[in-house]
C-alpha cells in the first residue's frame, strides 16, 4: 500500500511541479509578446507624430490647438498624429496607452510588469539608477523610451528609439 | 526424500477448505471471501518495483525532453531579442540625424570603434526570489557597424553566443543587416 502512494504521489508531484513551471514560462512570453506590440504600437506613434511632448506629470487636456510645452523627460508620452492622439503613461508598475481617434472613439491597454530600466545603453550617457525616467527626449529630438518587464522567469529589457517625422 | 500419499494431501486439503474463514466467515479459499480477496488484489514487492523503475525512467525521460524544451525556447527568445535590438539600432541609424547616431561610418573596412554591448538573456535569481528581486546576467551580445569600402554597404552586426547543452559547444551567432546608403 505504501509503495503504492509512493508511485502516486511522486507522479502527481512530477506532473504539478512541470505544470506550474510550463505556466509560468508561457506567462513569460505572452508578457513579452504583449511588451513587444507595445513597443511597435510606441514607435509607430512616435514616427508618424506632426506633435509630440513629454510630461512629468498629467497633461492638461487640451482641444484641437498645439500640445502644451513639456519636459526633456518624464513618465507621460502624448503623441499627436493625423490619426488621432496616442498618451503613454507610465504609473509605478504598468504603462497605460490610450488611443483617441479623431472621431472620439477611445482605446486604452495596459501592459503591466513594468518598472524602471535598471541600466541604460551606452549612447544615452546617463547612469544606471532606478530614477531612469521612461520616456526621454534628446537634445536633437530623438524620442527614447526605455522600460523592464518583469516577468516570472526573468527580466526583459526594452528600447525604443522613435524619430519623429519632421526629423527623418 | 519423502512420499507423501496423495489420498491425505488431498484430505487436508479438502480439510483446510472447510475451515471457515475468521473475518467473514466462509471458506478460507472461496473466492467470496474478503480477505482472499483483498490477498490476491494488493501489489507485491516485485510489481511496486518495477513501477517505481517505470516512474524513474520515465522521469529521467520527461526532464530531459523538458530540459530540451526549454533550451530551444531560451534560444528562440533570444533570436527575437536579437531581431528586435538589431532592428531598433537599425532605425536610430539609419534615420536619426548624424550626430546622434549610434555609429560613425568612416572608409575603413574595420568594424567602427566601442561596439555596444548588453545582456540578451537575464534571469531570476533563485536565492532572491522572495526579496525585491535580483537578476543575472547572461548571452552578452555586442553591436558593432563593419565599414565596407563599397558605398550602401555598410553593415550591423550583432554577435552573441548561445550558451551550451548537452553535447552540443556554445556557438556564436551572428545577425546582420545592411544599411541603406
Amino acid at each position: 500500500m505504501f509503495g503504492v502512494f509512493l508511485v502516486v504521489s511522486a507522479a502527481t508531484g512530477f506532473l504539478l511541479t512541470a505544470m506550474q513551471r510550463q505556466v509560468a514560462v508561457l506567462q513569460a512570453t505572452a508578457l513579452e509578446a504583449q511588451h513587444e506590440a507595445l513597443a511597435e504600437i510606441m514607435n509607430d506613434s512616435i514616427k508618424s507624430a506632426v506633435d509630440f511632448q513629454i510630461y512629468q506629470d498629467a497633461p492638461t487636456s487640451s482641444t484641437n490647438g498645439p500640445l502644451a510645452p513639456g519636459n526633456s523627460f518624464g513618465d507621460w508620452l502624448v503623441c499627436v498624429s493625423q490619426s488621432g492622439t496616442a498618451v503613454f503613461h507610465f504609473d509605478g508598475a504598468q504603462i497605460v496607452y490610450q488611443q483617441t481617434a479623431n472621431g472620439g472613439t477611445v482605446q486604452k491597454r495596459v501592459f503591466s510588469g513594468v518598472s524602471r530600466a535598471s541600466s541604460t545603453p551606452a549612447q544615452s550617457g546617463n547612469s544606471g539608477s532606478n530614477t531612469v525616467p521612461i520616456f526621454e527626449v534628446s537634445n536633437l529630438g530623438i524620442v527614447q523610451a526605455q522600460w523592464d518587464v518583469n516577468t516570472t522567469v526573468d527580466q526583459v529589457p526594452f528600447n525604443v528609439f522613435g524619430v519623429p517625422l519632421q526629423m527623418q | 526424500m519423502t512420499w507423501i500419499c496423495q489420498t491425505r494431501i488431498n484430505r487436508r486439503s479438502r480439510h483446510r477448505r472447510a475451515l471457515p474463514c475468521r473475518g467473514c466467515g466462509t471458506s478460507r479459499f472461496d473466492r467470496n471471501c474478503r480477505r482472499f480477496r483483498r490477498l490476491r488484489s494488493a501489489f507485491s514487492l516485485v510489481e511496486v518495483l518495477v513501477s517505481l523503475f517505470i516512474l524513474t525512467l520515465s522521469a529521467v525521460g520527461i526532464t530531459a525532453a523538458w530540459r530540451l524544451a526549454d533550451y530551444q525556447e531560451l534560444l528562440t527568445r533570444v533570436d527575437r531579442r536579437a531581431e528586435r535590438i538589431l532592428r531598433e539600432y537599425y532605425e536610430l541609424q539609419t534615420f536619426a540625424p548624424a550626430d546622434s547616431r549610434p555609429f560613425t561610418a568612416n572608409a575603413s573596412p574595420s568594424p567602427s570603434a566601442s561596439p555596444i554591448t548588453g545582456y540578451l538573456y537575464r534571469p531570476r535569481l533563485i536565492t532572491s526570489q522572495g526579496s525585491s528581486g535580483q537578476f543575472g546576467n547572461l548571452i552578452p551580445f555586442s553591436i558593432s557597424m563593419t565599414n565596407a569600402t563599397a558605398p550602401g554597404t555598410n553593415q550591423l552586426v550583432l554577435t552573441y553566443t548561445i550558451p551550451s547543452y548537452g553535447t552540443q559547444a556554445s556557438r556564436q551567432v551572428t545577425k546582420t543587416v545592411v544599411l541603406n546608403p
